[in-house]
């Protein structure tokens, strides 16, 4: 969905505390990227409420928005992962049915064609971020999910950065176990995600 | 290869999940009937300037102050952080017996800037340090889970006419002070701590900053300040201190500033208030989350407080647990009425409700406000939504 109406996100969630009707417009430009992100996290079941009650929520809470942030992202992502630990687990159940499409694989040492190959290291993969603690693993979805930045991730889980750094650093270290990587977690350069998917 | 886990992360996520056109539809029309809500508008309501606006903000900092690192203490590193704050000595016989965690206990709160770093033991020997800064006076009183500040006005006339100033009562030291209290409105006190406003932008960014709601395009232009609304803001330290010791907040409506003090919403101790609720919670929810907050914050908060010699660490540590445990909506926070002295630069008790106000220190309860009296004590609703 492209742009609707004028200004940035800010503006627009400042002008529906008293036009209302003008929070669509928010649920027009973000309202696929938070679905995809409940998706991938939740199943798309489970992803057709949760990505609707995203919004239903932000616009009651639209108050609380900082309207002077040009983009609504971190603070929807926010919600979308509080609303997302209310479904833990449906989320690990989905984990451990990933985890377990490949026994044999847990544990083995893997070569580097093998590394390459996400289908191979789905598995490993699933257990990895089973294994993760809650907020680290929300901390390291936002930020290889839903692409956001340290900063906005600060925004979206109401913690300083420097948390989130920790999280993130924690959530890779473990996970790069769980994968059979042996090189310590890099110290980001910058704290922009690379490439991304969306 | 460094980043390899990213790389499969964002593999293992790179299929394509869009909403089906009925999905979208059908979120979009749940939203739209919860859009057919009625717009928000502020709350408004005409309302007498306050006098002494910046030193009740004060107050509201130092209340805010202990329950951050109320807060802070209750979480990791407790023994070790206790060890490391600041004690000074008050002589015998000023202080009463009272001890936190074994029924009410009244501690005297000061509040100052002081620019040499010296604390409060230096106090009986102000040619050495210069005169002492006091910029606020409060009574705290902790009885249970209840908790209760009073401001007590610096320039406040005490004793026979015409009257000392109480803030010169401190020239000669805490103890000068406590026996003031006790001797002008029989209230003894059972501790004695200083904060220091200095450590205050400090604690705040330690938080990543505390959002507050702006309720409009705002400024301050003695101090700087300026704010855009309405709507929550983050403030970092040094803007958070602007916002609450703010005396000359004006609003911008319609291209012209006004003066922002007679809206409610725009009152100084709701903004007070405010910020209080906005710093606790946040300490709350950042001591609670993540132990290397706590930590920060408690070497944000220990520095800038010094108490009496007689804290105990069981009672440090059981006032701890009861500001950790107090809802910070139900604190009651309040100035000491006064009216204007003879010589018009000062101020001197007003009773009836002067009286009313420093009862509860007294363990008396407080007699019912005289019908068209304003409230002793200031509710601490605030009409400003929470961030």
């Amino acid at each position: 969905m492209g742009m609707v109406g004028g200004g940035h996100d800010g503006d627009v969630i400042a002008a529906s505390l008293t036009e209302p009707e003008r929070f669509t417009e928010i649920f027009e430009r973000h309202f696929d990227a938070i679905y995809a992100f409940a998706a991938r996290r939740l199943g798309r079941e489970v992803a057709d409420d949760v990505g609707a009650t995203v919004f239903v929520e932000a616009f009651a809470a639209r108050v609380r928005f900082e309207v002077d942030r040009p983009d609504a992202r971190p603070w929807l992502y926010g919600i979308a992962t509080n609303l997302i630990r209310r479904h833990q687990r449906t989320e690990t159940r989905r984990l451990r049915a990933y985890a377990r499409a490949d026994p044999a694989d847990q544990g083995e040492p893997v070569d580097v064609e093998q590394r390459l190959d996400a289908a191979a290291m789905a598995p490993r993969l699933a257990s990895g971020l089973d294994a993760l603690e809650p907020r680290d693993r929300d901390a390291l979805l936002l930020f290889a999910w839903a692409n956001l930045s340290y900063d906005d991730i600060a925004i979206a889980t109401g913690v300083p950065v420097g948390t989130v750094r920790s999280r993130i650093h924690r959530a890779r270290h473990r996970l790069r176990a769980d994968l059979g990587v042996s090189e310590p977690v890099p110290t980001p350069a910058e704290t922009r995600p690379e490439g991304g998917t969306q | 290869m460094n980043d390899l886990d990213l790389e499969l992360l964002r593999e293992w996520s790179a299929r394509p999940v869009a909403p089906s056109e009925e999905v979208r539809a059908h979120a979009r029309a749940r939203l739209a009937q919860a859009c057919g809500a009625v717009p928000l508008t502020p709350a408004r309501h005409a309302h007498a300037t306050r006098r002494f606006g910046k030193r009740v903000a004060i107050a509201a900092l130092v209340a805010a102050v202990l329950v951050a690192g109320a807060l802070v203490w209750v979480q990791r590193q407790v023994d070790d952080r206790v060890a490391r704050i600041k004690t000074v000595a008050v002589p015998n016989g000023a202080l009463g017996h009272g001890e936190v965690g074994h029924g009410p206990v009244n501690i005297l709160l000061v509040g100052s800037d002081r620019r040499d770093g010296t604390h409060v033991a230096t106090f009986g020997s102000p040619a050495q340090t210069g005169p002492p800064r006091s910029d606020t006076i409060i009574l705290l009183r902790i009885d249970g889970t209840k908790v209760r500040a009073l401001w007590i006005p610096r320039d406040l006339l005490i004793g026979p006419a015409p009257g000392v100033l109480i803030n010169s009562t401190f020239n000669h030291g805490a103890e000068g002070l406590i026996d003031a209290i006790k001797s002008e409105f029989g209230i003894a006190i059972d501790h004695y701590a200083e904060v220091d406003f200095r450590g205050f932008p400090k604690i705040v960014d330690a938080m990543g900053g505390v959002a507050l709601f702006s309720p409009g395009h705002v400024r301050d232009r003695l101090t700087g300040l300026e704010l855009t609304g309405p709507g929550c803001r983050t403030l970092d330290g040094n803007t958070a201190l602007a916002w609450v010791r703010s005396r000359h907040l004006q609003i911008e409506q319609d291209g012209v500033w006004t003066d922002a003090s007679p809206r409610a919403d725009l009152d100084r101790q709701a903004r007070q208030q405010q910020f209080i609720r906005a710093l606790a919670r946040r300490a709350k929810a950042e001591a609670g989350d993540d132990p290397s907050a706590a930590v920060r914050l408690a070497d944000a908060v220990i520095p800038a407080l010094t108490l009496d010699q007689g804290f105990s660490r069981a009672e440090i540590l059981g006032l701890v647990r009861t500001l950790a445990h107090v809802d910070p909506a139900t604190l009651q926070l309040g100035t000491l009425p006064v009216r204007p002295a003879p010589d018009g630069a000062h101020v001197v008790l007003a009773p009836p409700d002067a009286g009313a106000a420093l009862a509860p220190f007294k363990g008396e309860s407080a007699p019912p406000a005289a019908p068209g009296a304003g409230p002793s004590i200031v509710p601490s609703s605030s009409p400003t939504p929470d961030c």
